[in-house]
């Protein structure tokens, strides 16, 4: 039992957070097709790619850490 | 790429900022509305600040995965902003809207069938910063083009004429 929660939380916290992870990979795989495509200037697409995945990695991370912080209480 | 050969891109031109900072904004009160019901738990009823204080961790955790979320869908929204672009080239206009991620449309304007520019700026933001619509009249199948929001619209409405005067030469 968690402390504060419940035990379903842990599977769908897990669940939750490899569909927001998925999602994000998605999206960032369609953006970074039509900026490759279509983007006049190439040298801002690398740019713009570390931007979009450097913050998503981020976030993952910190819900990662949420979770690992409940395994704690 | 969507040139043709010996054509060379003479002006660039995206929307104008401000419409698009507006719609952004949007996006930061999203990932600001949590901390913001959080930093407030003092003045809400006692059964909300206990919930909020009984599952923080919990709460954190879908406050991380929203804000994931709202940053992809303003990635797709900056995207769909930034594809959208007004080319005048050296043998005609090129207007490409980026409807949404799997819509898109390219339209091609020689200047020889351009018939007017006409620009339109309505509102006081529009005229203190100085953007607004522009119209291309065309004599084609799609009789008028319409580009929203168009920073410095009578510049561009002079180097289109300009460059029709150049090519009709």
């Amino acid at each position: 039992m968690i402390a504060g929660g419940a035990d379903f939380f842990w599977p769908a916290a897990w669940i939750a957070l490899a569909a927001v992870t998925f999602f994000a990979l998605l999206i960032g795989a369609l953006l970074d097709y039509h900026w490759r495509n279509f983007e006049i200037k190439k040298e801002r697409i690398i740019k713009l790619r570390t931007v979009y995945f450097g913050v998503c990695s981020i976030l993952t991370l910190a819900m990662a850490f949420s979770i690992y912080q409940l395994f704690l209480l | 790429m969507i040139l043709l050969e010996g054509e060379e891109i003479v002006l660039e031109k995206r929307r104008h900022w401000l419409p698009i900072a507006f719609e952004a904004t949007t996006f930061l009160i999203l990932g600001l509305v949590p901390p913001a019901i959080f930093l407030m738990k003092d003045f809400l009823t006692p059964e909300v600040s206990g919930f909020l204080l009984t599952y923080k961790t919990q709460l954190l955790f879908f406050y991380f995965a929203w804000l994931e979320l709202a940053w992809a869908a303003f990635f797709i929204f900056w995207t769909n902003y930034y594809l959208d672009i007004l080319l005048v080239t050296n043998k005609g206009i090129i207007d490409i809207e980026q409807i949404g991620l799997f819509n898109r449309d390219v339209s091609r304007l020689n200047f020889e069938n351009i018939q007017d520019v006409r620009v339109q700026v309505e509102g006081f933001l529009p005229s203190l910063l100085g953007f607004g619509n522009l119209y291309i009249q065309t004599a084609g199948e799609k009789r008028e083009f319409l580009i929203k929001d168009t920073p410095d619209p009578y510049s561009v409405q002079k180097l289109i004429l300009k460059q029709k005067t150049l090519v009709s030469r």
